[in-house]
């Protein structure tokens, strides 16, 4: 016994918890240091049971389990220490078998009762399963950022697709321009190379019968004469006025001033002609004709209906919005009558020409009495075209 | 959550092949916990907490017995009629191979924990404590092996008991005649 005492103190040692050498009846044969220390290490103990903080029965019968088994088997105990009752997982098997009156002696290893390895296990898997979530939640977060830059990316196609259905349809637009433009140039030439001819000579003939004839009849065929040769050059003028290629080659403003230079050759009226602001090198082409042709008009207006005027001022100013062109006479002004038509359309072609190139290019004509005396015609042109208004019936 | 209605184009819900019952739930929540035992805790030590648990279920079933049978202690017949008769009723199959004076060769070819026991061999600490501790109460003294198990991959258990001491192999496991036992002798 002594022998087996011995030899188990020293293998005791060898454990680091607190381990003791006991009999099944609760005897302590041996304990090692760390034993010694924990479990009321300032008394001497000689029983289990005196230091068992209750539940003394299960305690029993764990030993007397442990008496059978040759391997550990696992229990709960509770013991009194230094710091009072504390609880413990021991690992209890038999060291030596009953021998005949002999208890059983048993090998006791305490250890904390929670076992560390279960609670970093523990620990792991709340770890893992917080990771988890992240990913999750990382990878959700990553597919609503690929959504969005798919988006984005549609958007773009999408307004890159418009734009080049844009332009497109600028394209087309221009085309039709084109088009309308040629047709109009041939119908001009048709009426100039056919009507004109047929015309002129029509005019010769009339003419030779005026000077031949006498009394009543030629100053009837003299009307008849000027009445033809009027209706010719209003066709002239029709040709002419399709086809403003001046503007084309000289660009506006030198356009409107080279013709407002020739309609006052003749030096019966002074000519002020203005530019203000900078003139664009990419005026649109249906702007810059409509100009044009009202400037055309107002002057041949001016020389036909300004009676008593001596000068002809002109402003053509540009700005970043719009073109406005005021040709202003001081000649007699307009009738009353002709005033009242201004505003609603006049029995001339003229006025109405003019007003619907403006209305065609979204713009505005005014024709009014000049302050002091004369007439003054206003055409604003804008750079960016409202939405088309009617043609004034 | 919606009620779920069974109606004419849906199957029954209670008809349909779903692999779950009371023995799955068990299974599955046995199998879990000895894979946590053995992964966490090592191999050794899983087989100590196993143990522990089959030790006092193993004195518990023998109390039963003794009692039922009126009986201080078992005799060797008596021992092997209960060991096969709590296999029957714990849905193993347990049948004795041979049997001589020094030992006793038991085979098993259904393990009453049903497929959890497979690859957890901690589990047959069950089987090794259970029949250890009746045995060595019985007759004074066993040694378990477990030559071949389910739970590594055997068809069958096949589970020997050494009635006396012989050589041990390292895997075998040695009971004795618990005190209390000894003492009502
Ligand atoms: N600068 C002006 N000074 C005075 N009266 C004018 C002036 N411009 C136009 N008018 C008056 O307005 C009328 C309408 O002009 P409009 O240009 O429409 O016709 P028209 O010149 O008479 O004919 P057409 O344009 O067909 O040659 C003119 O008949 C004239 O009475
Ligand atoms: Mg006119």
């Amino acid at each position: 016994m002594m022998h087996l005492q011995l030899r188990t103190e020293l293998d005791l040692e060898t454990y680091l918890e607190p381990s003791l050498v006991a009999c099944c009846d609760g005897s302590i044969h041996a304990r090692n240091r760390a034993a010694h220390l924990a479990l009321s290490p300032q008394t001497s103990i000689s029983s289990l049971f005196d230091i068992c903080s209750g539940r003394a029965e299960a305690l029993r019968t764990y030993l007397i389990r442990c008496s059978g088994s040759r391997q550990p088997l696992i229990e709960k105990v509770s013991f009194n220490g230094e710091g009072g009752a504390f609880d413990y997982r021991c690992f209890g098997n038999a060291l030596v078998p009953r021998r005949k009156s002999r208890p059983a002696s048993l090998l006791l290893r305490l250890l904390p009762v929670r076992d560390a390895r279960f609670a970093a296990r523990a620990e792991c898997m709340k770890r893992l399963r917080t990771e988890r979530h992240w990913r999750l939640a990382m990878e959700q977060s990553a597919e609503l950022r690929s959504d969005r830059l798919r988006l984005v990316e549609q958007y773009c196609f999408v307004a890159e697709a418009l734009r080049v259905a844009e332009a497109q349809n600028r394209r087309l637009q221009d085309e039709i321009k084109h088009i309308r433009t040629d047709e109009r140039e041939r119908i001009a030439q048709d009426l100039h190379d056919h009507a004109g001819q047929e015309m002129a000579l029509v005019l010769v003939e009339l003419r030779r019968m005026r000077d031949a004839a006498h009394g009543p009849a030629r100053a009837r065929l003299n009307d008849l004469a000027v009445h033809v040769s009027e209706v010719g050059r209003k066709i002239h003028h029709a040709v002419v006025g399709g086809r403003p290629r001046i503007v084309e080659e000289l660009g506006l403003s030198r356009a409107i001033e080279i013709t407002a230079v020739w309609f006052t050759t003749d030096g019966r009226l002074d000519l002020s002609f203005k530019k203000k602001g900078v003139e664009s090198d990419a005026l649109p082409a249906a702007l810059e004709s409509a100009l044009y042709r009202v400037a055309q008009e107002a002057l041949t207006n001016a020389l036909r209906h300004a009676l008593g005027a001596q000068k002809i001022d002109i402003v053509l100013e540009f700005n970043c919005q719009s073109v406005s062109l005021t040709i202003a006479d001081d000649g007699v002004g307009l009738s009353t009558e002709a005033q009242q038509q201004g505003e609603l359309g006049s029995s001339g072609i003229g006025l109405r020409g003019m007003q619907q190139r403006m209305n065609g290019i979204g713009g505005t004509l005014q024709i009014g009495p000049r302050f002091g005396k004369g007439t003054i015609v206003t055409a604003v042109a804008p750079l960016r075209p409202e939405p088309q208004q009617s043609a004034p019936p | 959550m919606p009620p779920i209605i069974a109606n004419a184009t849906s199957p029954s819900i209670d008809s349909l092949a779903v692999d779950f019952d009371h023995h799955r739930l068990f299974e599955t929540l046995v199998a879990g916990m000895a894979d946590l035992l053995e992964t966490t805790a090592g191999a050794e030590d899983a087989c100590a907490y196993v143990s522990s648990i089959a030790a006092r279920l193993g004195s518990d079933i023998e109390k039963q017995y003794k009692t039922a049978l009126g009986v201080q202690n078992l005799n060797r017949d008596q021992l092997l009629a209960v060991l096969i008769d709590l296999n029957r009723r714990a849905d193993g199959a347990f049948f004795i191979i041979e049997e001589d004076e020094d030992h006793i060769v038991l085979g098993n070819c259904k393990c009453p924990l049903g497929q959890a026991v497979i690859n957890h061999p901690s589990l047959c600490m069950l089987t090794s404590n259970i029949f250890g501790v009746m045995t060595a109460n019985a007759v004074g003294y066993a040694a378990v092996d477990l030559e071949q198990t389910i739970a590594r991959g055997a068809a069958a258990c096949r589970v020997v008991l050494h009635l006396k001491r012989t050589e041990l192999h390292p895997d075998t496991r040695e009971y004795f005649r618990d005190d209390a036992s000894a003492a009502s002798n």
